[in-house]
């Protein structure tokens, strides 16, 4: 971890997370610089995946500060919550991709939602995301009809469509 | 790297065996429904009124919920009415009021079966689905996803489900009146023939729109439960398939309920304004 530093665009200091009885997270520091990789390593359920989300504000600490570019995620408003979300690309454990649409709707689905691009250019973005994991040519499938490992390089291109400045990953 | 520390918490013997505790954390986890129903209310409100609007997703619910429900409502009518002639009639005949028969059935479908006919049904095509359909999402963390990207799930999945509900509702209510009061003709005219446009007169003659409108109106109020019921039960679902499966479930048995007695309240808030 080394030394802490406040004005790292990661910063997390004390952080605790409890799921009833289950102490998960027991006072976790975590500093990640600019262009820094981090793995997190750990047991299964020891609280990797939930690290994350509260990196995000998916879920709320029990205690302990999260700041993220300078923003403290725990009193932030949904609007600048969801301007920081914008930046950040999160790859679930399962891709987590929606079932109700296509391969190439889930990929342009962030693009559909946040941008101004026209049908054709987020059907070109979309392609090019997907081309970049190797999965253009199953663009019109759904979900359910590619495999787990095709489902997380889905899963990967519609992390990256929004351009973000960070991307988190939860690997099992 | 950092390494995250493991916490194992066992439950000791005969945890949960005491009644008092079993009967405290009943009654913790109802008023913590109602709590958790009033934030998902309040949450819904503020995404329903707030923009950008789901134009998009919103149609599309209405062709899920309106379109695709018609046939099973319009069966559910034709029944109602086919049921309706047959047990009328001879109700009526002992009476000797068996003239009043069209009327009868008219009124009837307008005023009560009709849209509880339409109510009840759809609890159980929508309700189950949207509960199943959002409790799957959950558990596979699409919602998380959806969250993730910066769209609002209340936004995108549940007010628009809702709005369909309330939207579609109305309109599926004509069409069962419709199924039904033709379906009725039929039976009626196969046991005693009698031809369409004199059914109709007789059926319509005292109809006034008051008979018509607040009846039909009332079902968006059904909308809004079997919507509400049916998302928020879906959204707070959690422990895998088995959390789904409860999900649906719970939609179609409360929505189902809470329909039956939102009728009530509403045939007398009708009659106080439009009788």
């Amino acid at each position: 971890m080394g030394l802490l530093q406040p004005d790292s665009p990661v910063f997390v200091q004390g952080l605790y997370k409890s799921f009833g009885c289950q102490k998960v997270l027991n006072g976790i520091d975590l500093t990640v610089s600019r262009g820094q990789t981090v793995a997190v390593l750990g047991q299964s359920g020891t609280g990797k995946s939930v690290l994350l989300k509260l990196l995000i504000g998916l879920q709320q600490p029990d205690a302990g500060l999260i700041r993220i570019r300078g923003q403290e995620i725990a009193n932030l408003p949904l609007g600048p919550l969801n301007e920081l979300r914008k930046r950040v690309g999160f790859l679930f454990q399962q891709a987590a991709l929606y079932d109700s649409l296509t391969v190439e709707d889930n990929v342009a689905f962030p693009l559909t939602q946040h941008t101004r691009l026209s049908a054709v250019e987020r059907h070109d973005r979309a392609r090019e995301l997907l081309s970049s994991v190797g999965m253009e040519q199953h663009a019109a499938k759904m979900p359910s009809e590619i495999s787990g490992g095709m489902q997380k390089r889905v899963g990967l291109a519609r992390a990256l469509g929004a351009c973000p400045n960070k991307t988190a990953s939860s690997q099992a | 790297m950092i390494r995250t520390r493991f916490h194992p918490v066992s439950l000791g013997p005969g945890a949960g065996s005491d009644d008092g505790r079993a009967a405290e954390t009943l009654l913790a986890s109802f008023f913590e429904w109602f709590g958790e129903l009033g934030t998902f209310c309040a949450r819904l409100f503020r995404a329903m009124f707030s923009p950008p609007y789901e134009v998009r997703e919103f149609i599309r619910q209405m062709d899920a919920v309106g379109s695709k429900s018609l046939p099973l409502v319009a069966l559910a009518g034709a029944a109602t009415g086919v049921v309706l002639s047959l047990q009328t009639r001879d109700s009526l005949s002992r009476f000797g009021g068996k003239t009043m028969l069209p009327a009868v059935i008219v009124f009837s479908l307008l005023k009560e079966t009709g849209p509880t006919i339409t109510g009840l049904v759809l609890s159980g095509r929508v309700g189950a689905g949207f509960g199943a359909e959002l409790g799957s999402m959950k558990v596979t963390e699409q919602i998380d996803a959806m969250e993730a990207s910066a769209v609002s799930p209340y936004k995108f999945l549940v007010a628009t489900r809702v709005l369909a509900c309330v939207a579609m509702l109305p309109l599926l209510t004509v069409a069962a009146d419709f199924s039904g009061i033709f379906m009725g003709w039929v039976a009626t005219t196969l046991t005693e023939p009698i031809s369409l446009r004199l059914f109709l007169n007789h059926g319509f003659k005292e109809v006034t729109f008051g008979d018509f409108l607040p009846p039909t109106f009332k079902t968006a109020v059904f909308g809004l439960i079997i919507g509400v019921v049916a998302c928020f039960q879906g959204m707070r679902t959690h422990g895998g398939t088995e959390g789904v499966g409860r999900a649906a479930t719970s939609s179609v048995v409360l929505s189902s309920l809470l329909i039956i007695l939102a009728d009530v309240v509403l045939v007398r808030v009708i009659h106080l304004f439009f009788s």
